[in-house]
């Protein structure tokens, strides 16, 4: 039998004076804005547009960062530099997405930006950072300082669970704030779904030294052949996450048929995209409103490409790429 | 402190080969045969535009003679975070496509808005007969009505177009007080944990935002309304009087806030609704719940037509640029 549970009105609460609304903590920001950096390309091998200077962010990653209780700025990877700095000079915390680009400008302004966060976090101001697979894998090409870090994997479409590892403190990491009945599902059902051909087994992470003194490995998944890869990682002193999986596609993407959808799958995403910006709201940024405004994803509109039953269902296209301040 | 939790590490799952090859992969669960893993929440749109600036009287007849309808993004988001695709529901279509939509849902969601008259209504009520045939049919079939569509259901059921009384309560953040006896099982707080209930009632954690109410004296003195629903939370107004918040039916999966549960994660234009943590959650419950009940609808329709239907195939308009008012809606023309 489910337990009790002592309903406010039956411990002793006085409802006949009306509660006075509690005070917003002044150390949090409760207008955080997340930027997610957008990725070479349609998001649909070309399908979509013709213009090869054109971008995209798939609306899973806008999706999950709202349902967290952020608004989203888009930096356009390929936009004038300054521009785009700008840009992030408005956000609370960025997001790196899934894609395929490892190389050439794209790393390069991954590299920079990671570079800028690692920055404001040093110098006092709470940046999170959440890299999600492609994100994942050029931050750990980015800290090992090799671009051969990364083996193949055969985790192409499918859903895992996650295995803890041994001795690691759940305390200040994602994981905090899952219930505890969630925790044991995660690692005993299926609940993530992974879409990648790289990974990197937790021996050769452990092995390199920069990578293993900056993270802490939280979780790994065998491939389907059996064969185990570092999944969630979280930064020793920085409020840095980065995963091989995609905790955003479990609400907000269906092309797919791999991918969970149970309620104990949709609240995984939630309670990830809960965890970012709670860590967006430690930063104590406090942009201009109207430049926010100004630079808010909702001046885009996103193309559904999903039509089909696969691929992507929405993605948000940039051309052009413009600024507005 | 926080309390510990216990890792499946450290509770007896085999771990002395997490870094090695696990000589079982775990075997995904399958998933329930009684569940739809692939639920789609309809939405019926609002005459108009959105736009709240307008008087009230002009906006009624603007918005009715321009054909135009709309629904706030945030109420597609609500949806989408709880794991449900969305069907606009277009109030003014011809009424055999719109039922043929209606066929295509798992759910549906009345919206807020100010029609309390004229097409909009009766396009309500029907829907709202059908999902009681269709409940009554054995078909689970979950309906969640916000604000005015909270206000619309009560006309309905108590068959009284004056039921509503006017209260001070547009645009500020209130607590939610869980009524005398409730049981909150099968309501949509039987999701949230305790903690959370008890700050919903000793802290401002919903959002109000509405001119009219039903005080629980008035709601328990009608007897239709008081055997079809529960009330389960009140609220204060800002004069201090007491207006029903929240009700769930007590035979059919129907639940009905006065309060708004999309607007705290997904609203931004009034600086009175809340956005902490504890309000994003209340956001994400509610959620969880509605999709949960849709998830026990078996109806499955053909998958191309859902996906020619769905939501997708509109883009949204961005409207809060001015920093007031909703932040997108998709209008449908």
């Amino acid at each position: 039998a489910s337990e009790s549970i002592l309903l406010p009105s039956e411990s002793g609460f006085d409802g006949s004076r009306s509660p006075v609304c509690s005070s917003p903590d002044p150390n949090l920001n409760y207008r955080p804005v997340i930027g997610i950096l957008s990725h070479p390309g349609d998001g649909a091998s070309g399908r979509l547009t013709n213009d090869t200077s054109s971008t995209y962010i798939a609306a899973s990653y806008v999706k999950f960062a709202e349902a967290g209780g952020a608004r989203v700025i888009p930096l356009i990877y390929n936009e004038p530099e300054e521009v785009l700095f700008q840009k992030l000079e408005l956000v609370n915390g960025v997001i790196f997405t899934g894609g395929w680009a490892k190389k050439y400008d794209y790393f390069e302004i991954v590299k920079k930006i990671f570079t800028k966060a690692l920055e404001r976090n040093d110098a006092g101001e709470h940046f999170p950072v959440y890299g999600i697979c492609l994100g994942f894998e050029l931050m750990s090409i980015i800290i090992s300082q090799n671009r051969d870090i990364l083996e193949r994997f055969d985790a192409e479409d499918n859903a895992s669970s996650l295995q803890f590892v041994d001795n690691v403190n759940n305390d200040g990491t994602l994981f905090q704030r899952f219930p505890p009945e969630l925790l044991k599902k995660l690692s005993t059902d299926c609940l993530v779904m992974q879409k990648h051909k790289y990974g990197i087994t937790p021996a050769n992470f452990q092995a390199n030294p920069a990578l293993s003194s900056f993270f802490e490995i939280l979780t790994t998944c065998i491939d389907e052949n059996s064969k185990t890869y570092v999944s969630t990682v979280k930064a020793k002193r920085y409020p840095i996450t980065g995963f091989q999986w995609h905790p955003e596609k479990n609400a907000f993407e269906w092309g797919s048929s791999a991918i969970p959808h149970s309620e104990d799958a949709i609240q995984v995403t939630q309670h990830a995209a809960s965890y970012l910006v709670s860590e967006a709201r430690k930063s104590l940024n406090r942009p201009e409103s109207q430049k926010v405004l100004s630079n808010l994803i909702y001046n885009y509109k996103p193309t559904y490409c999903g039509y089909a039953g696969r691929g992507y269902d929405e993605v948000y296209i940039f051309t052009q790429p413009r600024s507005r301040f | 402190s926080a309390e510990s939790i216990f890792l499946p590490s450290q509770i007896g799952v085999e771990d002395s080969r997490v870094f090695e090859s696990l000589s079982l992969s775990p075997v995904c669960s399958a998933a329930d045969p009684n569940l739809n893993y692939k639920p789609v929440i309809g939405i019926l749109t609002h005459p108009g535009e959105g736009r709240w600036d307008a008087r009230l009287h002009s906006l009624k007849n603007y918005a009715y003679a321009t054909n135009i309808s709309y629904i706030a993004a945030s109420y597609v988001k609500l949806a989408e975070t709880g794991g449900a695709r969305v069907i606009p529901l277009i109030y003014n279509e011809p009424e055999e496509i719109l039922f043929q939509k209606l066929e295509l849902v798992n759910g549906v969601i009345f919206t807020g808005g100010w029609a309390k008259t004229g097409l909009y209504y009766d396009v309500v009520e029907k829907i709202f007969n059908k999902v009681m045939e269709k409940n009554d049919a054995g078909e689970h079939f979950p309906v969640y009505a916000m604000c005015l569509g909270f206000e619309i259901l009560s006309m309905i059921i108590s068959q009284n177009r004056d039921i509503l009384e006017r209260f001070n309560s547009v645009n500020y953040a209130s607590s939610l007080q869980f009524f005398k006896n409730v049981n909150i099982e099968a309501t949509v707080f039987q999701r949230f944990p305790p903690e959370l209930l008890k700050k919903l009632s000793a802290d401002c954690l919903v959002m109000q935002n509405h001119y009219f109410g039903i005080s629980p004296d008035n709601f328990q003195g009608n007897p239709y309304l008081s055997s079809f629903f529960n009330i389960v939370t009140t609220s204060a107004d800002k004069d201090s009087k007491t207006f029903v918040s929240t009700i769930r039916s007590k035979r059919y999966p129907v639940t009905a806030f006065q309060w708004h549960p999309e607007k705290n994660a997904f609203e931004w234009g009034s600086s009175e609704i809340p956005h902490s943590e504890d309000a994003i959650q209340v956001t994400q419950h509610a959620a969880n719940y509605l999709v949960s009940e849709a998830r026990k609808s078996m109806n499955r329709p053909s998958s191309e037509k859902v996906l020619s239907n769905l939501i997708y195939n509109y883009k949204p308009t961005y409207s809060g640029y001015k920093g007031s008012g909703d932040d997108e809606v998709y209008i449908f023309t």
